[in-house]
């Protein structure tokens, strides 16, 4: 090791850092080399000289500007949060309004959610999304399968046939606006829907009735008169009247049939039908079709249904299908949560002679998508 | 540590007030003086980074030997026994000695100031600067080595 080496040494030697053993050497080397005892030396001295340094007393305004820095800190500090939160004139306001806030944005993102939230089959509650009179207008059953007479956007309403607006029609009875007279739509009906017709009609309107083909096979039918299957070839925007009925063995119960000039116009007002076949025609207006479908598609899984069928008409869904008669009211009650289920009545002992009861709900957006 | 006086108390100032600001962080993990002790340094370090780039390429020496008057000039640590001469020695040679120091990097300065001026212990810088003991040792012996060559170069004979 040579003395520039052992130079770098020297402050750790100093302080008494090396190992005892190479201390013990440097000590011998310190005592028989001179350039190393000089440097030895200057270190110590230079080490003096810092230690000896004279100190630096601070100015005599330094304490004060530095507590004045610190008191103006404080102050603004305080003043932040003073003033959101000590003054109550101020904190009472804030405070309510963020309540307010919060209310709002939690009740709206829960609106936004909504659909997402019945297609995941989250609990809701069973309040519908939006409030309908019992007198407001809703569209009538869809009951046609196949031949669904298509929406078409010049729909305006011919005077002569249009009904005379509902006095109690409330904003959505609007979109609801009138129903299109149409001796076709007959046509575009299945068979055993013109024949349940027929015998509706029979005994409430024989002017209907005249107007009613025959039936051309003994299926069993869908639980719809005349004036519903009338109402349901059309779009939905072209249906009005909102009143329910209940008709069995084709008498009225409830409820009357509203029609004009036998010219197969009628108000379509009914919306549930029992028929000696224990089979419900039920309508449903929801905000979201295709939610609304999967969720209901979900649940009739959940009651066993069987046969059930799925047909879209452009912004409609169709589903039949057969439920158990004890599971009826659980259907009805599901119907009511997933959106407004139109006015009807079901007696409590409906459908408990036969093993199945027929179901056919139909879907129908409850807002006006017309431009 | 910055090589001036004013600017050594602007960063006192600064120190003091971080420290009311900051005093949540103090975890009393080490001595209230310690961590006042990194502050002030971290403080120093800013100071002559904004120092260095205001002032371009103007050297930290030169900076020292404009302002070397003014760091010893509230110095009380003088003799009144000493002569007049004595005391210009005296004085000259602080100068240098500040002069060295303020040349010295600053991770070796710093430790300098610590442990030689401020005579706080090797934990206590340990703590202050957030460095391993080992680290401190080694930056400090290699500035005493620096200070003692730069010392003899300006002034010679130390003895």
């Amino acid at each position: 090791m040579t003395c520039e080496d052992r130079a770098k040494k020297l402050p750790a030697y100093l302080e008494g850092e090396l190992p005892p053993q190479e201390s013990e050497e440097f000590k011998a080397h310190l005592a028989s080399c001179e350039t190393c005892r000089e440097t030895l030396e200057d270190l110590k001295a230079a080490d003096r000289l810092v230690r000896n340094l004279g100190e630096v007393s601070p100015p005599p305004w330094l304490k004060q500007q530095i507590m004045t820095g610190v008191r103006e800190a404080h102050a603004e500090r305080e003043r932040f949060w003073r003033k959101f939160f000590f003054p109550l004139h101020i904190k009472i306001p804030v405070q309510a309004f963020a309540v307010i806030v919060v209310s709002v944005l939690a009740f709206y993102i829960y609106h936004q959610d909504e659909p997402r939230m019945r297609m995941q089959g989250m609990p809701l509650p069973s309040t519908p999304v939006f409030e309908v009179k019992k007198e407001q207008a809703l569209p009538p059953p869809q009951t046609s399968r196949s031949k669904m007479a298509p929406p078409s956007s010049d729909m305006a309403p011919d005077e002569s046939l249009v009904p005379a607006p509902q006095p109690d029609r409330t904003e959505y009875g609007d979109v609801y606006t009138s129903l299109a007279p149409s001796e076709k739509v007959e046509d575009t009906m299945p068979t055993e829907l013109k024949r349940d017709a027929r015998e509706a009609s029979g005994e409430t309107e024989p002017a209907l009735a005249e107007k009613s083909q025959v039936p051309q096979n003994g299926e069993t039918a869908w639980p719809i008169t005349m004036k519903e299957k009338r109402a349901a070839s059309s779009s939905p925007q072209m249906i009005t009247g909102a009143s329910s009925r209940v008709c069995e063995q084709g008498v009225c119960t409830a409820g009357e049939l509203e029609g004009r000039d036998g010219e197969g116009f009628s108000t379509a007002k009914d919306t549930v039908v029992k028929d000696t076949q224990s089979s419900l025609a039920l309508l449903l207006a929801v905000k979201d079709v295709a939610s609304a479908g999967v969720e209901l598609d979900k649940y009739l899984a959940t009651v066993n249904a069987r046969h059930t069928e799925i047909t879209v008409h452009g912004k409609q869904q169709a589903f039949a299908t057969e439920v158990r008669p004890h599971f009826v009211a659980s259907v009805l009650e599901k119907l009511n949560q997933i959106g407004i289920l139109a006015d009807h009545h079901v007696p409590p002992e409906f459908g408990k002679e036969a093993q199945w009861v027929k179901m056919k709900i139909t879907i129908m957006p409850a807002v006006n998508q017309n431009p | 540590m910055t090589g001036d006086y004013d600017e050594a108390c602007d960063c006192v100032q600064e120190a003091f007030l971080s420290a009311y600001r900051g005093i949540g962080k103090f975890r009393r993990e080490a001595r209230f003086s310690t961590w006042l002790y990194g502050i002030v340094v971290n403080q120093a370090k800013n100071r002559l980074r904004q120092v260095k780039s205001r002032r371009g390429h103007e050297s930290l020496t030169d900076m020292r030997s404009r302002h070397g008057e003014a760091l010893c000039g509230d110095c009380s640590a003088a003799p009144l026994t000493e002569s007049l001469a004595d005391q210009w020695e005296r004085k000259e040679l602080e100068a240098k000695v500040q002069t060295c120091i303020v040349g010295l990097e600053h991770d070796f300065r710093e430790v300098l100031v610590l442990k030689d001026i401020q005579d706080l212990s090797y934990e206590e810088i340990r703590d202050a600067l957030h460095i391993p003991v080992g680290t401190v040792k080694s930056r400090l012996f290699r500035a005493r080595l620096a200070l003692k060559d730069c010392l003899v170069k300006v002034w010679g004979d130390l003895k």
